[in-house]
């Protein structure tokens, strides 16, 4: 650990970009994080935006909304500049490669962001609020030690970065146990929680309206999958995440778990609770998730991926059109629909790309005990005057997002 | 980007390796209370109830029961509603809001404190008379909200649902100005 440790201070010294204070550590893991967090930023800002069409023109949902509920008495254009300030931070987590900054500067339109949403607060506001104040506060910690060790950069440490990683995955598993826990009330148990089946029956829908088949049964047939499946994935899913053997069959569970409400055109949660999944896995296994996703596909990989593709653009297309918001709107800009069904379908084309990825990894047994041949090439690489023992296979090298 | 080691605690030398935990765990709490506060009847923003089928009060819990330190959130029945002067506009929308909701409708308690607060607020002599059934079934008589401070403040930011059943299609179209009658 020691010599790893004085190795990595050898890499940074070398590196005259990062003595820079605001040169914050990381790696591909929060690069991963940060990126689809960013997108599901996205999503979440461009859906508030849709909602507020119900009530009229969104330059003045505020003052609207001001004479129905508790608001604060700021203007919609305020508004609209926080939530625009959103929109381009998170393009930006997503295009450059200082993630950890962008997203630590994102917290601030995003917490502020709770105070022009009157109408509602919902439930991953809470999930964005503490995961963005930890990469905010943490990344403040780490800038201003730099800058009070400016002079000797080998004692600036790592443990802003490595709290960043404990605190956001905290927040992953304490939304999944609190969304259990939550779920313990009798109306939960009866089914009649408004979205419990529709997630899982709305997917297949028009296969069963066109075999003429009666909805209520089939319904009456998955609610009991709907309503202890979901239990039963909240509570063991934070423990397939953090035990070392299983966290890649809990991220292809998890994937496969939130991949209905993306198909029922809910674009803000799922995206953001998967985006925490590359935090539990190595550098090695982020790298090879990565590699993976990345690499030119044979024509019948691609054919497959090109039928999931459209798969998910057709549900989530007819999904969002009876979307209550979208029915009810009495105004619409074309543009923030279509930007943010594109923005979902985005996200899915992920959810499968990463979904196959750790299929194939899990298949070949892509353990992080026992690293595949490429990561142990890598290792060999590095301890011939490489990258400091660093475990990132080849292919990931230089790769950004 | 600077390249961590594989633990990431390397070079605890720093504030770093003292306020680092204290942050993360200060706000993992805060997540944690955020959830379970409104089972004390306190504020709380985006708990993790979304299609849960929790009741807005959080009531219906099989193993949290819920024991409220503060009435400020509680669901209340409105029996009866005076406004002076009864023209004005926020006291005709909240009229007209209080007599669409069905008859057993709670609404809450910061709700109402924001919309006593519009109706005072718009002219110099208001006065907003209220009579509020608990779920207790006690009876609470507010003279006049417009002179009682606590019945002027509420919370900008609070994640309680307006009426205990539901109320928002009405909402909505008080918000769209469609709301008629008072």
């Amino acid at each position: 650990m020691a010599m790893r440790s004085s190795r990595v201070v050898a890499v940074t010294a070398n590196d005259r970009q990062d003595r820079h204070p605001l040169a914050l550590t990381g790696d591909l893991r929060f690069d991963i994080f940060a990126a689809v967090f960013a997108l599901s930023t996205i999503n979440h800002t461009l859906q508030m935006l849709l909602e507020q069409q119900v009530v009229g023109p969104v330059d003045e949902y505020l003052e609207r909304w001001r004479n129905v509920v508790p608001t604060v008495d700021w203007p919609s254009a305020l508004g609209l500049a926080i939530t625009g300030a959103m929109l381009l931070l998170s393009l930006l987590t997503i295009a450059l490669p200082s993630r950890r900054l962008m997203l630590a500067l994102l917290a601030l339109p995003t917490l502020a962001w709770n105070l022009v949403s009157p109408e509602r607060i919902p439930a991953h506001n809470s999930v964005m609020a503490a995961a963005l104040a930890i990469v905010l506060l943490l990344a403040l910690g780490e800038i201003v030690e730099r800058r009070h060790l400016r002079s000797s950069p080998a004692l600036w440490g790592g443990e802003w970065y490595a709290w960043t990683l404990i605190g956001l995955r905290a927040v992953c598993v304490l939304t999944y146990a609190f969304s259990f826990v939550q779920k313990m009330n009798p109306e939960w148990f009866a089914g009649q929680a408004p979205i419990t089946t529709s997630f899982l029956y709305q997917p297949i829908e028009p296969l069963v309206e066109r075999l003429g088949l009666r909805p209520q049964p089939i319904r009456q047939l998955l609610m009991p999958l709907a309503v202890f499946g979901t239990l039963v994935l909240e509570l063991t899913l934070p423990l397939l995440l953090y035990w070392r053997r299983t966290r890649l069959w809990g991220c292809l569970l998890g994937l496969l778990f939130h991949l209905p409400m993306l198909a029922r055109a809910v674009g803000d949660f799922p995206v953001m609770i998967v985006a925490f999944y590359p935090l539990f896995l190595s550098r090695g296994e982020a790298g090879e998730l990565l590699r993976r996703c990345v690499r030119p596909l044979t024509l019948v990989q691609l054919t497959f991926r090109a039928g999931l593709g459209a798969l998910g653009a057709f549900t989530i297309l007819r999904s969002f059109s009876r979307l209550p918001y979208i029915v009810d709107a009495i105004v619409s800009i074309p543009l923030l629909s279509w930007t943010y069904c594109l923005s979902m379908w985005l996200a899915w084309a992920l959810f499968i790309q990463a979904g196959l990825a750790f299929i194939g990894m899990l298949r070949q047994g892509h353990r992080p005990g026992t690293p595949d041949r490429q990561v142990t090439q890598v290792k060999r690489n590095s301890s011939c005057g490489g990258h400091g023992g660093l475990e990132w296979p080849a292919e990931a090298k230089g790769l950004r997002w | 980007m600077t390249q961590p080691g594989n633990s990431g605690a390397e070079g605890s030398r720093g504030r770093g390796a003292v306020v680092a935990p204290c942050i993360a765990v200060a706000i993992c709490l805060a997540f944690a209370y955020n959830n379970l506060a409104p089972y004390v009847g306190l504020n709380s923003a985006g708990a993790m109830v979304m299609f849960s089928g929790l009741s807005n009060a959080f009531d219906t819990h099989f193993f949290l029961p819920y024991s409220s330190v503060t009435d400020d959130f509680e669901y209340v029945r409105v029996v009866e509603m005076t406004a002076r002067p009864p023209e004005s506009k926020a006291a005709r929308e909240l009229g007209a809001f209080l007599s669409a909701l069905s008859g057993k409708e709670r609404v809450n308690r910061n709700f109402l404190r924001y919309q006593a607060n519009r109706v005072c607020g718009a002219a110099p002599a208001a006065a907003l008379r209220l009579r509020l059934r608990r779920s207790t079934g006690d009876l609470i008589e507010v003279e006049d909200a417009c002179v009682q401070s606590e019945w002027r403040r509420y919370a900008v930011l609070s994640g309680y649902e307006v009426c205990l059943a539901g109320c928002s299609h009405l909402l909505e179209k008080w918000a769209q100005g469609q709301l008629k009658g008072g």
